[in-house]
C-alpha cells in the first residue's frame, strides 16, 4: 500500500492529515496460540488469535482498533510490543523491519534466499532488519486497560515512573531520575507531593495518569492505549481522553487505540479497523466507516450503539449464533455463519474473503457480490 | 523561643530534683534539639514549619517508621535480647563454660542461692546452661534456615518464572527430597560425614529448601501473569530484574510468615537429633537439657522450664518481628 496523495476535508485533526507519514506498517502478521494435550502433550491445535492482519500507522495519527473482546485486539499490541511472538508476518517501524521473533526471521530469510543461489555473508543479513533493542522499547510503549494491577502494588510511583528511565535510558542518578519524574507527572498534571506514594493511595484517574507518564517516560513516537479507559468511569474517562489528546498535539504522538467502546473511538480515531476472529473486516478513515459502512459486521455493530436522538430510529441489525471458536473458525469468510448477507455474494463460506477496496483509504475483507452491476462502487481487488 | 523556655524550665527541675532525672531529662532535650543544634538556620519558623509539611507527606511512608509498632518493638527487644545472650555469655554467666558442663556429685537441685535456678542432670547450672544455649541454637537455626530460605527463593523464583522443563525437573527434585523423613536424612548425614555442627546444619538446611521453594513458586505463578510485570517488560527490565525487584517482594509476605514460625521448628528438632545422641557432645543446647530433663518434669520441672522458657522467648520474638516486617513491607495496610 502506497501513502495516499489526495487529502481529505476532515473536521477534526486536520493537523495530522497535511503530513502523512507511515511510521509503523504491520503485514499480513498472525500470532497464534498453541494448545498442547493428549498423552505426551503434543501441540494439538492453535488458538488464531491474529489471523493474517495488515495496517499502517501515520504519525500523529490515531488508529482506532474495535471489535468484540476476544477477538485479538490485545494481541495486536502485545505482538508489536514484544509480549507475544508471532507465527507469521512482519512489523515494519520507519521502514525498517523488526525482528520480533528471530526464529521467524530466520525463516523468512530462508524463504527469500530460496531461488538466488548463495549468498555472501554481508548479503544475508538484511540491511534493513533490525533487532528489537532498548531503542525501538523507547520507541513504542503501552498503556494498559486496568490501571489498578499494571502499577507493581510495592513500589513508589517515582521508581515506578523512573523504571523506563533507569533501563532504557539509563539514568543513574537519584536526583536527576526524581527532577525527570516529577517533570513527567505535572505533564499529565500531578503534583510532587505524589512522587513518594504508593500506587493505593491513588484513585482509578490519577493511576492511569501515572500510566501514562510511565509510558511517555522515554519520548516514545508509538503509544499502544490497551482500553485505557474501559475501566474508569465516565466523568474521568473524557478527562483521560482530553489528556492524550492534548499529549498528542504536545508530543506528535502516534496512537494505537484498542476498545470496545465505539463513542470513545468516534471521539479519539482518526482512523478505525474494525476486528472480527482474528481479522480486519474493515478499516478505513473514522468518517466513512462510521457514517457509510459498508461491511455487515461493521453495520451490525454500528446500529448496535446507543443513540442519543429519540426521534431517529436505527433498524438494528440483531445477528444470530455466537462468536466461532478461533481455534477452528469457519471455512471462508469467518463470519460467514452470522452474516445476514450470506449468499449474496460469490463464495460465500467456501473461498477466503478478499481486501477489496471501496474508495481510498477504506477496505473490507468480503467476498464481491454476484451481480456485478451491483458490485460496490468504485470497487477495486487488492489481493486475488 | 520555645527551646529557651524549655531550657528554664529544666534548669528549675534540676535544682528541685534529684540529679539523676534531670541529666536525663537534658539528654532528651539535647537528642530532640540535636538538629538546631547543629544547624542553626532551621531554627527559623518558615524552615521548620516547610520541614514539617515535608516530613507530613514523607513519615507515612518510610519503612522504619513503619515498623515503629509496638509489637515489632517487643519482638526487637526479645531477640536483641536472645542476640546478647549469645554474644556476651560469657559475662553474664556465673559459671564459665567449662563449669557449666562439668560433672558434679548431686544432681536435679532445688533453686538455691548458688544456682538460682536450680540444677540440672550432672548437677549443672541451670542458669549458666540457660544463657550459653543461646550461642548454640541462634549459631544452628539461624544457618540452616538461611540456607534454605536462600536457596528456597532462588529455585523457587526460577521454576516458576522460567516454566517449562526446568521447572519440572526442579520441582520432581524437590519431590524426592520431601518424600524423605528429614530426621532419618539428618541421622545418615551426621553418620557419613561425622558430628560435626556444619554437618548437621546443611542437613536441616537443604531438607528445608523444598518447603520455601513450593511456596514461593505458587506465589510467581500467580504474579508473573499480571499486567504490571509486563510493563516491566515494555520498560525493558530483564528476567533477573523482573525476577528479583518485581516479583519477589510481591511474593515475600508467606516466606516471611514461615521463616518466623520455623525458627523455634528448627531449634526443636536439633534437640530430637541431640536426644537420640546425634549432636555435638560438647554444644550446650536448650533442645537437648529439655529432652534429658523430660523424665524429671514432676521431681525438677526447672530443669526444663526455663529451656522451654528460653525458646518461647527466641520464638516469639522472631515471630513477633517477622510479622511487623512483613506488614511494614506491605504498603497497603495503613494503620501501624
Amino acid at each position: 500500500m502506497t501513502v495516499s496523495k489526495e487529502k481529505y476535508e476532515y473536521s477534526k485533526n486536520d493537523y495530522s492529515k497535511s503530513s502523512k507519514k507511515v511510521i509503523l506498517s504491520v503485514r499480513n502478521l498472525k500470532t497464534y496460540f498453541p494448545i498442547y494435550g493428549g498423552l505426551f502433550k503434543r501441540r494439538i491445535a492453535d488458538v488464531k488469535a491474529v489471523d493474517g492482519v495488515s495496517f499502517d500507522m501515520y504519525e500523529g495519527e490515531t488508529l482506532g482498533l474495535v471489535g468484540e473482546s476476544g477477538c485479538g485486539k490485545t494481541t495486536v499490541g502485545n505482538t508489536i510490543l514484544n509480549l507475544v511472538k508471532p507465527t507469521a508476518g512482519e512489523v515494519i517501524y520507519r521502514g525498517k523491519k523488526l525482528i520480533i521473533s528471530k526464529k521467524l526471521h530466520k525463516k523468512q530469510m530462508k524463504e527469500k534466499e530460496k531461488p538466488e543461489l548463495k549468498l555472501t555473508k554481508v548479503q544475508k543479513k538484511d540491511a534493513k532488519a533490525i533487532d528489537y533493542t532498548t531503542e525501538i522499547r523507547k520507541k513504542i510503549q503501552l498503556v494498559f486497560q486496568d490501571p489498578d494491577s499494571s502499577l507493581n502494588p510495592r513500589w513508589k510511583i517515582v521508581n515506578i515512573i523512573g523504571e523506563p528511565l533507569r533501563i532504557l535510558e539509563g539514568m543513574k542518578k537519584r536526583n536527576k531520575i526524581r527532577a525527570r519524574v516529577l517533570e513527567l507527572l505535572e505533564t499529565v498534571s500531578m503534583k510532587a507531593e505524589h512522587l513518594d506514594r504508593f500506587p493505593h493511595e491513588f484513585s482509578g484517574g490519577q493511576k492511569q495518569r501515572i500510566v501514562i507518564a510511565r509510558a511517555l517516560a522515554c519520548n516514545p513516537d508509538i503509544m499502544i492505549l490497551d482500553e485505557p479507559t474501559s475501566a474508569l468511569d465516565v466523568s474521568v474517562q473524557a478527562q483521560i481522553l482530553n489528556l492524550l489528546r492534548d499529549l498528542q498535539s504536545q508530543f506528535n504522538l502516534s496512537y494505537m487505540f484498542i476498545t470496545h467502546d465505539l463513542s470513545v473511538v468516534h471521539h479519539i480515531a482518526d482512523r478505525i479497523a474494525v476486528m472480527y476472529l482474528g481479522k480486519f473486516v474493515e478499516r478505513g478513515p473514522i468518517e466513512k466507516v462510521f457514517y457509510h459502512p459498508v461491511h455487515p459486521y461493521t453495520k451490525a455493530l454500528l446500529s448496535a450503539r446507543p443513540t442519543f436522538d429519540p426521534t431517529s430510529r436505527i433498524t438494528r441489525i440483531i445477528l444470530e449464533g455466537d462468536v466461532p471458536s478461533p481455534i477452528n473458525p469457519p471455512e471462508g469468510c469467518a463470519f460467514n455463519p452470522r452474516c445476514y448477507e450470506k449468499g449474496k455474494h460469490i463464495g460465500c463460506g467456501k473461498e477466503d474473503p478478499v481486501e477489496i477496496k471501496i474508495s481510498e483509504d477504506h477496505y473490507i475483507m468480503c467476498r464481491p457480490f454476484a451481480k456485478e452491476e451491483k458490485s460496490y462502487e468504485g470497487m477495486e481487488y487488492i489481493s486475488d | 523561643m520555645k527551646q529557651e523556655v524549655s531550657l528554664e524550665q529544666l534548669k528549675g527541675e534540676l535544682e528541685a530534683e534529684e540529679e539523676k532525672s534531670a541529666s536525663k531529662a537534658v539528654f532528651k532535650w539535647f537528642f530532640k534539639n540535636i538538629k538546631f543544634l547543629l544547624i542553626p538556620a532551621s531554627r527559623l519558623e518558615e524552615l521548620t514549619m516547610r520541614e514539617r509539611e515535608y516530613e507530613k507527606s514523607v513519615s507515612k511512608r518510610k519503612f522504619l517508621k513503619r515498623l515503629k509498632s509496638i509489637l515489632t518493638i517487643i519482638g526487637v527487644i526479645l531477640v536483641l535480647y536472645v542476640i546478647t545472650l549469645a554474644v556476651f555469655g560469657a559475662w553474664i554467666s556465673p559459671f564459665t563454660f567449662a563449669e557449666a558442663d562439668d560433672v558434679y556429685g548431686v544432681y536435679w537441685t532445688a533453686p538455691s542461692p548458688l544456682h538460682p535456678l536450680g540444677t540440672t542432670y550432672m548437677g549443672r547450672d541451670v542458669y549458666a546452661r540457660m544463657i550459653y544455649g543461646a550461642r548454640a541454637s541462634l549459631t544452628m537455626a539461624l544457618p540452616a534456615i538461611g540456607v534454605s530460605l536462600g536457596f528456597g527463593i532462588l529455585f523457587g523464583l526460577i521454576s516458576g518464572y522460567t516454566g517449562g522443563w526446568l521447572d519440572t525437573i526442579i520441582m520432581r527434585l524437590f519431590d524426592i527430597m520431601l518424600a524423605f523423613p528429614a530426621l532419618i536424612f539428618a541421622i545418615v548425614i551426621v553418620s557419613i560425614f561425622g558430628r560435626q555442627l556444619n554437618n548437621i546444619i546443611m542437613a536441616y538446611g537443604i531438607l528445608g529448601i523444598p518447603y520455601y521453594s513450593r511456596l514461593i513458586r505458587g506465589n510467581v505463578l500467580q504474579a508473573k501473569e499480571l499486567p504490571y510485570i509486563q510493563a516491566a517488560k515494555v520498560a525493558g527490565a530483564k528476567n533477573w530484574r523482573i525476577m528479583f525487584r518485581h516479583i519477589l517482594p510481591n511474593t515475600i509476605q508467606p516466606i516471611i510468615i514461615s521463616f518466623t514460625l520455623d525458627i523455634g521448628g528448627v531449634i526443636l528438632s536439633f534437640a530430637g537429633l541431640a536426644f537420640l545422641g546425634y549432636s555435638d557432645p560438647d554444644l550446650i543446647e536448650w533442645g537437648r537439657d529439655i529432652s534429658l530433663a523430660r523424665g524429671h518434669i514432676l521431681t525438677a520441672p526447672w530443669a526444663s522450664l526455663w529451656p522451654g522458657v528460653m525458646i518461647i522467648i527466641t520464638v516469639l520474638g522472631f515471630m513477633l518481628l517477622g510479622d511487623g516486617l512483613r506488614d511494614a513491607l506491605d504498603p497497603r495496610l495503613k494503620n501501624l
